[in-house]
């Protein structure tokens, strides 16, 4: 395989399509499909990645797209025995799910101990923002089973981070969003924005004031996060700054989903892709669909010669040279999310997104502010 | 007074402030009482409190459209702090005893309570004061004067003049572990000089904000009052264009502990009619 694919970071396994929830702004398009990866597909998938030259450093497979809980924990102790049989000497795995947390249960528990598996929990905060948009099927909230799932963790405890979508409406309650997690024993968060991908046409974050919004609320929740004790650990802080940091004039950080092979996803019938690990199973009229092989028939190296993996990464490719050239923050960003590009843009070779100018552009200008002098407090108080 | 026109008259209205999440929003929180008890030195809410009907909830209650509206100040806004403000000064109470004028540590927490404000974007005057009033349980005012004395119902600072300046809380909120009560006049000062005229009082341009709130107490004694059920962290924005107000610790069992956000007023108002806005408060939306 050429040197300059991977090393995969990030290998994501979709066990099932099927979510028990139907979150408003999710791009998975089949998530009532209930079928389920078969033994031999999860073989396969081990196998190529032992067989390739990818697999050189310690990579995570993390489990999701769809609800991997729906799944029963024997289904996992069989999957984690092929992904040992198939490990290479020295590369060490670690399994992680992510998980709308409302299928946690004893059993599952006691797997994840026994694994060590790493979990992140969805949840987007107090009920009035949860369970405006993270519904089932009925419509009903869902917060009380994820915080009956969060509670379980916790008196197993098992360690776990959450990761909420921020939707404009969320903008307006950083306090009320670190005070959830402080209830709740949350000591890691991540915030992904609501992106514009697949079915989710739109998003709310596309409103004319947005970055501003969430500029503040990044702003206020830094302050939120690292002024109090214990310290709330939050991934884009952590991120931004050790992109900052490392960051000089001559280097800047990669980006990962730009990165060929450093993420593959492959579905529950073996398809695979890389890049963005939303692409697969979203439809492209450019491409004629994002997966560019099914483990049971190619090795991921035949895949890389194939047209559609080849005019895929020539044009995320493209895509990222452009961002180097015209974009300030590109040595803090690497070449932002391809997905994002295509989906908004429609083409791998454009370059500003939604996610740039709120996760990237945004985001680096509060981290660079708090970074260069300490904050004064508003002094105006008698 | 018909009626018609009291329908016709200016008058503040409830809402969730915008930005603000109080889940259990207006349900069972408002009630209203059949007048007041004047006495020499203070007048006082009478102790016949009922909830509201639904009617009278839905001609007081409204919503503010929109995550960018702002607080108007013909609306009062209820609110909430995080329970870690509060939870933060209870430390540093217990901790000194008391809360010392000027203690960095209170102020710590009083720039985090107005930042928080601030945030959600509640129109704050540029300089605040914050003050916590303490009250026993058992009584029916707790707006004490420069003397240390109960004032009974009133805008905010009794010792104000017509000539002086004086402070007047723009936000009143629980910081106790026990449910609290606001009592107020949902009329506007504009309003309560409008009633005196039509009632065919006279020397009302020069008349200090106390003297006026007595005055038409005095007119009208059977003025009903709403009173606002404050559970702990939650508070009620009050407009900067003054609302009549005391506090009731009735059935309470611990201490009554308020933290009063105020802002300095001008030499204050004509008698209501000329400093404070008489037009019509204009309805919700």
């Amino acid at each position: 395989m050429s040197a300059c694919l991977g090393p995969l970071d990030l290998l994501v396994i979709q066990p099932t399509p099927f979510c028990n929830l139907d979150c408003s702004y999710c791009y998975l398009p089949d998530r009532a499909n209930k079928h389920r990866m078969s033994e031999e597909t999860l073989e396969r998938t081990f196998q190529r990645v032992a067989e390739s030259d990818l697999a050189t450093r310690p990579y995570t497979v993390v489990w999701h797209a769809g609800e991997p809980l729906v799944l029963p924990p024997t289904f996992y102790e069989g999957a984690f025995a092929l992904a040992a049989r198939f490990s290479r000497p020295g590369v060490e795995i670690t399994h992680s799910f992510q998980t709308n947390g409302t299928l946690v249960d004893a059993d599952f528990c006691e797997l994840i101990r026994r694994h060590d598996i790493r979990i992140g929990v969805s949840v987007d905060g107090p009920a009035f923002l949860n369970d405006a948009r993270r519904r089932t099927r009925a419509g009903k909230g869902t917060l009380v089973r994820v915080l009956s799932g969060i509670e379980l963790l916790r008196r197993y405890e098992i360690p776990f981070h959450v990761i909420t979508v921020l939707t404009q409406e969320a903008l307006d309650y950083p306090d009320e969003l670190y005070a959830f997690y402080v209830e709740h024993g949350v000591e890691q968060v991540g915030f992904n924005v609501e992106e514009i991908e697949g079915p989710n046409k739109t998003s709310s974050l596309s409103a004319e004031n947005a970055t501003l919004r969430y500029q503040a609320f990044m702003s206020r929740f830094f302050d939120l996060a690292m002024g109090n004790q214990p310290e709330l650990k939050v991934r884009e802080f952590e991120s931004m700054i050790a992109a900052v940091l490392y960051a000089g004039p001559e280097r800047g950080v990669p980006s990962q989903e730009a990165a060929p092979f450093a993420i593959i996803s492959v579905d529950c019938d073996g398809n695979f892709s890389t890049f963005s690990p939303e692409l697969l199973g979203l439809q492209s009229a450019t491409y004629a669909g994002f997966a560019i092989g099914n483990v049971v028939q190619h090795s991921f190296a035949e895949a890389a010669k194939s047209a559609r993996y080849r005019a895929m990464a020539a044009d995320v490719a493209a895509g990222v040279s452009k961002c180097r050239e015209s974009c300030v923050y590109f040595a803090l960003c690497g070449g932002g999310a391809p997905a994002n590009k295509y989906f908004e843009n429609g083409s791998f070779d454009s370059t500003e997104t939604l996610f740039c100018r709120l996760h990237r552009q945004a985001l680096a200008e509060v981290v660079l502010s708090k970074m260069r002098r300490p904050e004064t407090r508003d002094s105006n108080v008698g | 007074m018909s009626a018609d026109m009291l329908d016709a008259e200016p008058r503040y209205r409830f809402a969730v402030a915008p930005r603000f999440s109080v889940p259990r929003g207006f349900e069972g929180r408002l009630e209203r009482n059949g007048g007041v008890r004047c006495d020499e030195e203070r007048v006082q809410p009478q102790d016949d409190w009922r909830p509201l009907e639904p009617t009278e909830i839905a001609a007081l209650v409204c919503d503010l459209p929109g995550r960018d509206a702002v607080l108007p100040p013909t609306h009062l806004g209820l609110l909430q702090v995080p329970d870690r403000l509060r939870a933060e000064w209870w430390a540093e109470a217990e901790r000194t005893g008391v809360a010392p004028t000027g203690d960095r540590r209170f102020e710590d927490i009083f720039s985090k309570v107005v930042e928080f404000l601030r945030f959600k974007r509640l129109p704050l005057p540029e300089r605040v004061t914050l003050r916590v009033a303490v009250s026993v349980p058992g009584l029916s005012s707790t707006r004490v004067g420069s003397a240390g004395a109960l004032q009974g119902l009133g805008f905010g600072d009794a010792a104000q003049t017509a000539e002086s300046t004086g402070e007047q809380p723009v936000a009143c909120i629980n910081f106790g572990d026990e449910t609290a009560f606001v009592v107020l006049l949902e009329l506007p000062p504009a309003a309560l000089a409008h009633r005196l005229r039509t009632a065919g009082e006279e020397g009302l341009r020069s008349v200090a904000p106390a003297a006026l709130v007595r005055r038409y107490f005095d007119a009208f004694p059977q003025q009903s009052l709403v009173r606002v059920r404050l559970e702990p962290g939650e508070g009620l924005w009050l407009s900067p264009l003054g609302v009549v107000h005391d506090g009731w610790t009735h059935g309470k069992q611990d201490l009554d502990v308020m933290l009063l956000v105020g802002c300095e007023t001008r030499p204050l108002p004509r008698a209501a009619s000329s400093a404070l806005p008489d037009a019509g408060v204009p309805d919700c939306p």
